[in-house]
């Protein structure tokens, strides 16, 4: 199922240099332009948030650069401002992040041939998004090294630059969300999830998946959301497929 | 109120554990795993994790709203729900993911004009 074809190329769209194949920096660049069009109008939503929240430059900028991770970063900028302490705002963010745990693993399953560094440095990087789209080239056998790490290079930083962005002149942008752009990462994930369903258990894993984390967002438990429901949803596709006697 | 050399050293120490709480879960995995033998059942549950979370991450994107307290609440009536029909029709009839954006982001602009 895996490694079964050379493919290079990540589908229609630009071109580069007349026709020539394009060098895998670029084509990870090229792959991460639906995140970066997400994460530009987010990340500056974070420095104005942090910004009126108090909070210096630097520790703003420190926590793009060293955690990286949206929602817990909107959540301890929050947390922060109601003067909540090191054990809950560190709780909080492990509680969130834990399903980045998931992604990782199921990644894992492709990169036995990346040396220990680049796993490292590979896996420093993920989110929500970019394991997405890692998620779709892996399973097409597109495991080139430098075209992933470029994907998540680019995506790193449109996260921090606009983020600082945002700090310095957040009030310029008025409302992101008058140009539609806070629906970019939604659209995104439909995007990712449709070829995603391709038979009948990972319909059900998506199904049952999504059913969960809605049902444990209304029950006030938003934070375990993604991670239960992921762990429930895969576990459910699962089942579904159990050979028949 | 603390005192501000206090306040600044807290919130570093913070800063620092919400990086490496964030960090090892990210990483761990890829480290342990590759070259782990695996039973059958645990390597099909990780290739449906990818549809399994994609979807608890969409769902309440589309589906969840906030009442007058804040609550969550079930909202069938939002911009984001409408805006996910035209991008599922041209995520499904181009299969590109950038098209499926683009046209999710112009639709989301649109709604929240005429809204």
């Amino acid at each position: 199922m895996r490694r079964n074809s050379q493919t290079t190329n990540s589908g229609g769209g630009l071109r580069f240099f007349g026709g020539m194949p394009p060098s895998p920096v670029l084509r990870g660049v090229k792959m991460a332009v639906p995140i970066m069009l997400g994460y530009a109008p987010i990340g500056a939503a974070y420095g104005l948030l942090a910004q009126q929240a108090g909070f210096g430059m630097l520790h703003a900028l420190c926590l793009s650069v060293f955690v990286y991770a949206g929602a817990a970063q909107f959540m301890a900028v929050s947390l922060f401002a109601a003067g909540m302490g090191f054990p809950v705002i560190v709780g909080t963010t492990f509680v969130v992040n834990f399903r980045h745990v998931l992604m990782s693993a199921s990644l894992s399953r492709f990169l036995s041939s990346w040396t220990k560094s680049e796993r490292v440095i590979f896996g420093g990087m993920i989110t929500d998004e970019s394991f997405a789209i890692h998620s779709r080239n892996f399973e097409r056998g597109d495991t080139a090294t430098n075209a992933a790490l470029a994907l998540n290079t680019a995506a790193y930083l449109t996260w921090v630059i606009f983020g600082m962005i945002g700090f310095h002149m957040g009030t310029l942008i008025k409302r992101p969300e008058a140009w539609g752009l806070d629906f970019a990462l939604p659209a995104m994930f439909i995007g990712l999830l449709l070829p995603a369903c391709q038979n009948a258990p990972s319909v059900i894993a998506a199904i049952f998946g999504g059913a969960v984390s809605v049902t444990l967002h209304l029950a006030g438990a938003g934070n375990w959301a993604a991670f239960i429901g992921a762990i429930a949803g895969a576990a459910a596709g699962v089942c579904f497929r159990r050979p028949k006697p | 109120m603390l005192p501000e050399t206090k306040a600044v050293t807290d919130m570093w120490l913070t800063i620092a554990g919400m990086a490496l709480v964030t960090f090892l879960p990210r990483v761990i995995p890829l480290l342990l795993l590759p070259g782990m033998k695996m039973p059958n059942i645990a390597e099909r549950w990780l290739s449906l994790i990818s549809p399994a979370i994609l979807s608890a991450l969409l769902f309440p994107a589309l589906l969840i709203g906030e009442n007058a307290a804040g609550e969550p609440v079930l909202s069938l009536l939002n911009i984001h729900l409408f805006a996910a029909i035209p991008s599922i029709a041209v995520a499904w009839k181009t299969k590109s993911l950038f098209c499926a954006v683009v046209t999710g982001i112009a639709t989301a602009a649109l709604l929240r004009f005429f809204w």
